[in-house]
């Protein structure tokens, strides 16, 4: 044993540099396992308002709507600088009509991919019982 | 009464049609969630033809709403 | 019965003129800063210790940090880590202006249309020039359906350019709507049962105890909305599938 404190320091950082390599080891194979599974994680699927139907309630119904508002304005706006009747607006207000179902069916579409994403993902395989 | 008024309350009641546009969307959303809850697993393949149902629902509704923007701004 | 629009009327506390123009201190912009303070405050001090098991309050940064860390990463992917900044901002500003306004006597800031719509307004230009930045022209490509007869063409793009400019405006007017609507709501619930008194009183009061419950939800809520619906338009933005 050493007889003073400062031998015994010394002693013990020896100790501590000559398990470093063992330690070094370890954290080489670590950052290999790391590397490695965040490798396999991939960016996840696009989502919508995940999992939170009020949310996707108040984002469908404002879309439908704000659609044929922002057509009709268009089409009121584009009327007064061409100076058509009321022929544009009309036509933006169909348009913008569609637009807004058009909406509300990509949002009605991404709901259901992502249902059938968690369903699937859900299921294991061999957990549904053998058909005849 | 002066045309102004007759304009105004013709749109108003050419906008009455969005009630059938409502009692359609919630009558093919009501039975698509019905026929969902009996057979889930055919579910999926059915929505698009809810879909296709919302829009022409939603679409008659509409023609409504033109009739009356066409009675204010044309007449 | 009283007025359940004088809630959102904008008293000047402070007279200031810039240019010409009113630019006045007014109870809108003190609630704005009070909301900035509570952020501020939480995610601040609450930090302060930086310990491994957090107290309470850093426990609730953190909850609001991976919170909107997780939105921002499951909506935008990796590319969209370098956003997260603007998109905590926003969440954050958005849902402490909510919640102060579901307090006694003060102001709710996103009950104005202006408000609203300068913060979709900001959303949507940002994410366009974002989209244009990384793509360049390209980015007219997302107007451009995929799969379709090239006779239909004109008129889909047309559509898809119109539910493009929907965007800043669904956004403004959901959060505006839904604010103002609740706290009209709750005003007159409220004049209902100082009205009905004693007797009949009770019956409004225990609709109001539900609905400012529902408020409080649909606060959050909105807040969530306005923050996964800027996330999802930053995706469109990056990554240009439909």
């Amino acid at each position: 044993m050493a007889k003073t404190a400062k031998g015994r320091a010394a002693n013990r950082t020896r100790e501590r540099n000559q398990k470093i390599p063992a330690q070094d080891d370890k954290l080489a194979d670590f950052d290999e396992r790391l590397g490695r599974a965040k490798g396999r994680r991939s960016d996840p699927p696009e989502a919508t308002a995940r999992g939170n139907a009020m949310g996707t309630a108040f984002r469908i119904s404002s879309e439908l709507v704000v659609g044929l508002f922002v057509g009709g304005l268009i089409g009121w706006q584009l009327d007064k600088w061409f100076d058509t009747s009321p022929v544009l607006l009309l036509l933006f207000f169909l348009l913008g009509a569609a637009a807004g179902i058009w909406n509300v069916i990509r949002v009605a579409l991404e709901m259901q991919s992502n249902a059938q994403n968690a369903d699937g993902a859900s299921k294991k395989p061999g957990s549904e019982p053998a058909s005849r | 009464m002066d045309p102004a008024a007759a304009k105004l309350i013709g749109a108003g009641l050419a906008s009455i049609a969005l009630v059938g546009a409502g009692i359609g969307i919630g009558t093919i959303f009501g039975n698509y969630l019905a026929g969902a809850l009996r057979n889930p697993s055919a579910a999926p393949g059915q929505f698009a033809n809810l879909l296709l149902g919302f829009a022409l629902a939603e679409a008659t509704g509409l023609f409504g709403l033109v009739i009356a923007l066409i009675i204010l701004f044309v007449f | 019965m009283p007025d359940p629009m004088h809630q959102f009327e904008i008293k000047r506390l402070i007279n200031l003129e810039f240019i010409g123009l009113d630019a006045s201190f007014t109870n809108s912009s003190l609630f704005m800063v009070i909301a900035i303070a509570c952020i501020a405050f939480l995610t601040i001090w609450g930090m302060r210790g930086r310990a491994l098991v957090p107290t309470r309050m850093q426990s609730v940064a953190e909850i609001s940090y991976e919170f909107v860390a997780n939105m921002v990463r499951d909506n935008v992917g990796s590319a969209g880590q370098k956003y997260f900044p603007f998109i905590f901002s926003l969440f954050m500003f958005v849902l402490f202006c909510n919640m102060l306004g579901m307090t006694p006597y003060s102001f709710t800031v996103t009950s104005h249309i202006i408000v609203t719509f300068a913060l979709a307004a900001l959303v949507f230009i940002g994410v366009t020039i974002i989209g244009f930045v990384k793509h360049g022209l390209g980015f007219l490509k997302f107007f451009v359906p995929s799969g379709v007869p090239v006779a239909l063409l004109p008129l889909l793009v047309v559509i898809e350019v119109i539910s493009y400019l929907t965007r800043p405006i669904s956004l403004s007017v959901r959060l505006f709507a839904n604010m103002m609507a609740g706290h009209t709501m709750l005003k007159v619930f409220g004049a209902f049962v100082v009205g009905l008194g004693l007797i009949g009183g009770w019956a409004p009061l225990a609709f109001m105890v539900a609905f400012t419950g529902l408020e409080i939800l649909v606060a959050f809520l909105q807040a969530y909305v306005f923050a996964i619906l800027t996330c999802i338009y930053l995706n469109d933005a990056l990554h240009m599938h439909h």
